[in-house]
């Protein structure tokens, strides 16, 4: 089972991605925004990360940037779950070293699913 | 004049139909007699004679009911049509100033009317969506979790009904339906009645087996007796043999052979008595074994009985465990397609709460972004609205100063500045820069209020 931490401004949605990931057995940590979620990154380190895009302040994407720089997650799978779906937003994503992009609502087999196979 | 035609459709619209009813209506019938160039003559005239009549017939008349009014006292109309000292005396580029920034603002108001509107439109149509998503999004939770809740009970009654006991369907026999603590008991309770049957068959035996000693033992005394009559009928061959040889010496020894018959005679009496005491043993033996065979028959009976029923109530229960297994695995199917679903509820719940928390966010956005637009032009329409009331009141007055001074020149030139703004689409220059040119203060401080 995988250590997991789940960035997003909305409570709500943290909780559902909390959840999900914890009824099937993984552990779970929540960030409410990208400096809280690089803290707790620089303390532990995280099988994988799933973040939204659009939070207050700083976004998603300088998220998946910082994480990047960072030695133990440089190759770590990071996880976009927004609302976006343009294909300039997921072209950006995935030039700042995003591993899936997910749109909101999800289904949480779904998620399961993906997180799965991003985890092997 | 504007502002008296503006004073009589604003008031007195009536007047203005019958006048010019009373002129056009004869050139309609005329219309269909006489030439073009005749009609375009009377045409030009007609208008011509419009502007005379009311020059010369409606301007009087509205002058007439203005100081003929009887809701204003002898002093007030006095008072209105004496001259203010007060009051400051515009030119005709104030005018001209002020009515060039009404006009702009008008078509200010006109923009931000149109933007708020739109605007306006637009947080409407989004809020109308994010109350049918939220309605959506509620009704979509409620199902689930009354699916979650309805489903649940469903698996625990499936699951109780297993372990429930149904006192009025226990018979096993009739392949009722038991549940299990029930069909537990019904099997413990034939294995009771197998146990005692072969606790019966048993005790048969032992009785069997004490038979058996008896028979034993008679049987021993029978070859006692046997050999006793053997050695008997030993005996008796001698005491022949002397008889025969004593037989021929019988002159002599007469006594002897009296005593030797008698000995026969009391061997045979023993013999005889031993015979009847073996037919008696034969006899108990005989008894015996009939009593044995009873016994044996009536254990062989209820071994066979406790074993048929044992067979039967067995094979009974295999059926029915059978049958109860068949049970609990559609049981269990149920109640794990019952565990799906209540998953796959859970999971609509979850997209459910989702969509509440985009609607939050789209909500949030309406609010924090085109509400925010449409109460900043709100305001701004708002204070303009009141900048342009006090203008418009302060022309009125203006006006009506200069009607009451009687000056038919002021009358003509606020006419022509009218007249003049409503033809000037380029927009005149800023009131600020009016007041400027003047030299005086706002217009707002200047005017003094009834």
């Amino acid at each position: 089972m995988a250590n997991i931490l789940a960035v997003d401004d909305a409570a709500t949605m943290r909780q559902v991605v909390n959840f999900t990931l914890t009824d099937a057995g993984h552990k779970v940590a929540e960030a409410a925004g990208v400096d809280e979620a690089l803290a707790r990154a620089a303390k532990s380190k995280f099988d994988l990360v799933i973040a939204d895009l659009n939070m207050p302040g700083k976004n998603g994407l300088e998220l998946v940037k910082a994480l990047r720089a960072m030695p133990d997650f440089r190759f770590a799978p990071i996880l976009m779950l927004t609302t976006e779906h343009r294909d300039e937003l997921k072209a950006a994503g995935k030039e700042a070293g995003v591993t899936g992009w997910l749109v909101k609502p999800f289904d949480p087999t779904v998620l399961l699913d993906v997180v799965k196979k991003v985890l092997k | 004049m504007s502002s008296i035609i503006a004073s009589i459709l604003r008031n007195r619209p009536l007047v203005l139909a019958r006048l010019g009813f009373l002129l056009l209506f004869p050139w309609v019938w005329a219309a269909y007699l006489l030439p073009q160039w005749a009609l375009a003559l009377c045409g030009g005239l007609s208008v011509l004679a419009f502007f005379a009549g009311f020059r010369s017939f409606v301007t009087p008349m509205f002058a007439r009911r203005r100081s003929n009014d009887p809701g204003l006292s002898v002093d007030q109309v006095v008072k209105m049509r004496a001259a203010n000292p007060n009051q400051p005396d515009l030119d005709l580029k104030t005018i001209t100033g002020e009515l060039g920034q009404f006009r702009r603002q008008l078509n200010k108001w006109g923009g931000t009317s149109k933007t708020s509107s739109s605007k306006t439109a637009d947080a409407k149509e989004g809020m109308g969506e994010v109350i049918s998503q939220t309605e959506q999004a509620v009704l979509a939770l409620t199902m689930s979790f009354r699916g979650i809740t309805t489903k649940t009970r469903q698996q625990m009654e499936t699951a109780m009904s297993l372990l429930r006991r149904n006192a009025s369907e226990l018979t096993v026999s009739e392949g009722a339906w038991l549940s299990l603590p029930d069909y537990i008991r019904a099997y413990e309770t034939q294995l009771q009645e197998v146990v005692d049957g072969m606790l019966k068959f048993s005790s048969a035996s032992d009785e069997m087996l004490t038979h058996q000693k008896q028979i034993r033992e008679q049987s021993i005394i029978i070859d006692e007796l046997l050999d006793e009559l053997r050695s008997m009928a030993i005996h008796i061959g001698r005491l022949a043999l002397d008889s025969s040889v004593a037989a021929g010496e019988s002159g002599k020894n007469r006594e002897v052979l009296v005593r030797l018959t008698d000995s026969i005679r009391e061997t045979s009496d023993q013999a005889h008595g031993l015979t009847r005491t073996v037919r008696q043993s034969l006899e108990k033996i005989r008894d015996e074994l009939v009593v044995t065979y009873k016994i044996i028959n009536k254990a062989a009976a209820i071994a066979k009985e406790s074993a048929q029923r044992a067979k039967a109530d067995v094979s009974q229960l295999n059926v029915t465990m059978i049958e109860k297994t068949k049970e609990v695995e559609v049981s269990l199917a149920k109640i794990n397609s019952l565990g799906l679903d209540v998953q796959q509820d859970v999971n609509n719940a979850i997209v459910a709460m989702q969509f509440q928390d985009i609607t939050q966010q789209k909500l949030e956005h309406v609010r924090g972004s085109i509400l925010t637009d449409v109460m900043q032009n709100l305001d701004l329409l708002s204070s303009e609205t009141q900048e342009m009331m006090k203008k418009d009141l302060f022309l009125a007055i203006r006006a009506e100063a200069e009607r009451s001074n009687g000056s038919s020149v002021s009358v003509a030139k606020s006419a022509s500045v009218a007249e003049a703004s409503t033809g000037d689409d380029s927009g005149p220059v800023e009131v600020r820069d009016a007041f400027r040119t003047t030299g005086s203060a706002p217009v707002a401080e200047k005017v003094t209020l009834f």
